[in-house]
């Protein structure tokens, strides 16, 4: 009974916040929202007992992720002003969308539980949940992210990845000066001016 | 574990479609990104949560839970490292005024 509760709580931290992220017109303040809410997420792994993917969570989620949104928002604050509309000409097409893309899923995923069935397909049927199988723990996750029969070859490959993606970022935003002028880069609208090394 | 399986994938398709809706209507390139994290955490739960309810002695699900957070950390890099570089070139971070590859 009390991990209901308790899941209730973050679901609603987690999903409240998530929609002040999207709806909110100040963008720094829908970072912010968006650590809350990412917070909540770890807090329900906390519940699922993956203490070490909740961790991680704040490290890789709430810390650095967020930390890079909000430079990005704070860098480029200027050019967008509050107070215009924040949303494009499809944004009542995207509320309709994203409430029937909810609805199909709960249709999916829940007919049995929401007394939906015969309104279906049929929904799926979930195996028999193994209540008191013992949990993996971070030693094993450990070993299975090293182990040469599971997933050492993914683990090599996402590491690859992340350095790729480090040095992708670091090229991209790396100011480019023309060696002969001394003309700061992107003090003036130069729209011929195209990315050529 | 008193929690059935079925709250969770229903909180996590909520999170993905406030994610998407995020994702479709925003004119901010930086809020375009933060409606696909809000997407990916989505994912994350559900994975997180088929792991504890179906597969508890196997890490397939946390596994990938950890392989979908180094691509999304990926993701934000490259992403927020493109935007600021649109932002040096157009002066805008409008995804509507971004039309360059637009024939």
């Amino acid at each position: 009974m009390l991990e209901k509760i308790i899941f209730i709580i973050l679901s609603v931290i987690t999903l409240g916040s998530g929609l002040v992220v999207v709806i909110e017109r100040n963008l720094f303040r829908a970072a912010i929202y968006l650590v809350v809410s990412l917070a909540g997420v770890a807090g329900l792994f906390v519940l699922l007992e993956a203490g070490f993917l909740a961790m991680v969570q704040i490290f890789i989620y709430a810390g650095a992720i967020a930390i890079l949104i909000i430079f990005a928002v704070m860098l480029t604050r200027r050019v967008m002003n509050p107070d215009s509309p924040q949303v494009n000409s499809q944004a009542a097409a995207a509320v309709g969308l994203s409430i029937v893309l909810f609805a199909l899923l709960a249709l999916t995923l829940a007919p049995d539980q929401l007394n939906i069935r015969e309104l279906t397909l049929g929904g799926i049927d979930w195996p028999e949940q193994t209540q008191d199988t013992p949990v993996g723990g971070i030693e094993d996750l450990g070993r299975a992210l090293v182990d040469s029969e599971q997933y050492v070859v993914p683990f090599e490959v996402a590491s690859v990845l992340l350095l790729v993606a480090m040095v992708g970022a670091v090229y991209i935003v790396f100011p480019k000066r023309p060696a002969s002028s001394p003309e700061v880069t992107g003090s003036t609208e130069e729209p011929g001016r195209e990315e050529h090394k | 574990m008193n929690v059935p399986l079925w709250w969770y994938l229903i909180v996590a398709a909520g999170l993905f479609c406030i994610g998407l809706y995020g994702t479709l209507s925003r004119r901010n390139a930086v809020g375009i990104l933060m409606g696909v994290e809000l997407m990916l955490n989505a994912v994350n739960i559900n994975l997180v949560a088929f792991w504890r309810h179906l597969t508890p002695n196997k890490m397939s699900g946390q596994a990938f839970a950890i392989f979908v957070l180094a691509v999304a950390a990926a993701e934000a890099a490259v992403g927020l490292a493109l935007i600021i570089s649109v932002y040096r070139n157009r002066h805008s971070i409008d995804v509507e005024n971004i039309d360059l590859l637009k024939w």
